[in-house]
């Protein structure tokens, strides 16, 4: 009889190296340093304050913090280092922009689907807390 | 004009710096003031004192949560071999002198 794999149980696709894949689940950190970057790249103050607006405040992050977060990263080649644009001010160029790498993004989509995985497990089983839908 | 509390805590915060890991401070030092100048910038003009007891509050944890488990993890290799060692020394003196075995 065909029984149909639980969404909990799905395996990654099997070309994400094994240092990468010891990162999942990733922490809030990891995570939310990779939603800000993957509308596009930022720096680390701007990366920061994403952060705040994506967790609705819930995740702030230190200076230490986001900047463990980001060596981190870059070591995992899941993020990387770009020269701004020469027409940026003198400022801007100053400051260091992150963008995903591929494999950031990879980690970043795998991670969104074990979530939606959780999410839809919790809806079958019932169990959302009384107004969690509109949070 | 930045106001001298902006300006007094990016000082203290410049030497602050030297709390966190060596590795980080060195690849981004300058950036972790930058960003604390940014957020203390911002605190000030939103809440002013209060503004900056809330940024440096949050920095001290931040510290603590990057710095203690680095510290931590650094220190845990030399106790265990000061354990093992002292451990490895007394079996030794043990061997050595049985008669001492029992004044432990």
């Amino acid at each position: 009889m065909y029984k149909k794999p639980s969404p909990m149980k799905q395996k990654s696709k099997p070309d994400l190296p094994d240092e990468i894949r010891a990162l999942l689940p990733i922490t809030p950190a990891v995570f939310y340093t990779l939603f800000a970057l993957a509308s596009g790249e930022q720096h680390g103050y701007a990366i920061m304050q994403s952060v705040k607006g994506l967790s609705n405040g819930s995740i702030r992050m230190g200076p230490g913090t986001l900047y463990a977060t980001i060596q981190r990263l870059l070591k995992l080649d899941l993020i990387e280092e770009i020269t701004p644009p020469k027409r940026a001010q003198e400022s801007e160029r100053r400051r260091r922009v992150y963008r995903l790498t591929g494999w950031g993004r990879r980690v970043f989509d795998e991670e969104v689907s074990r979530l939606g995985a959780v999410l839809r497990q919790v809806r079958l089983s019932n169990l959302i807390p009384r107004g969690g839908e509109a949070r | 004009m930045i106001p001298p509390a902006v300006s007094m805590s990016n000082q203290v915060f410049r030497r602050f710096v030297i709390l966190y890991p060596a590795d980080l401070r060195r690849e981004f030092g300058d950036d972790l003031a930058d960003i604390f100048s940014q957020q203390i910038e911002t605190a000030w003009e939103e809440n002013a004192w209060r503004g900056i007891a809330a940024a440096w509050l949050n920095v001290l944890g931040d510290c603590a949560s990057i710095t203690l488990p680095y510290v931590a993890a650094r220190l845990a290799v030399p106790a265990l071999a000061a354990v093992i060692s002292s451990v490895w020394f007394s079996l030794a003196l043990c061997a050595i002198n049985p008669s001492r075995s029992h004044k432990w």
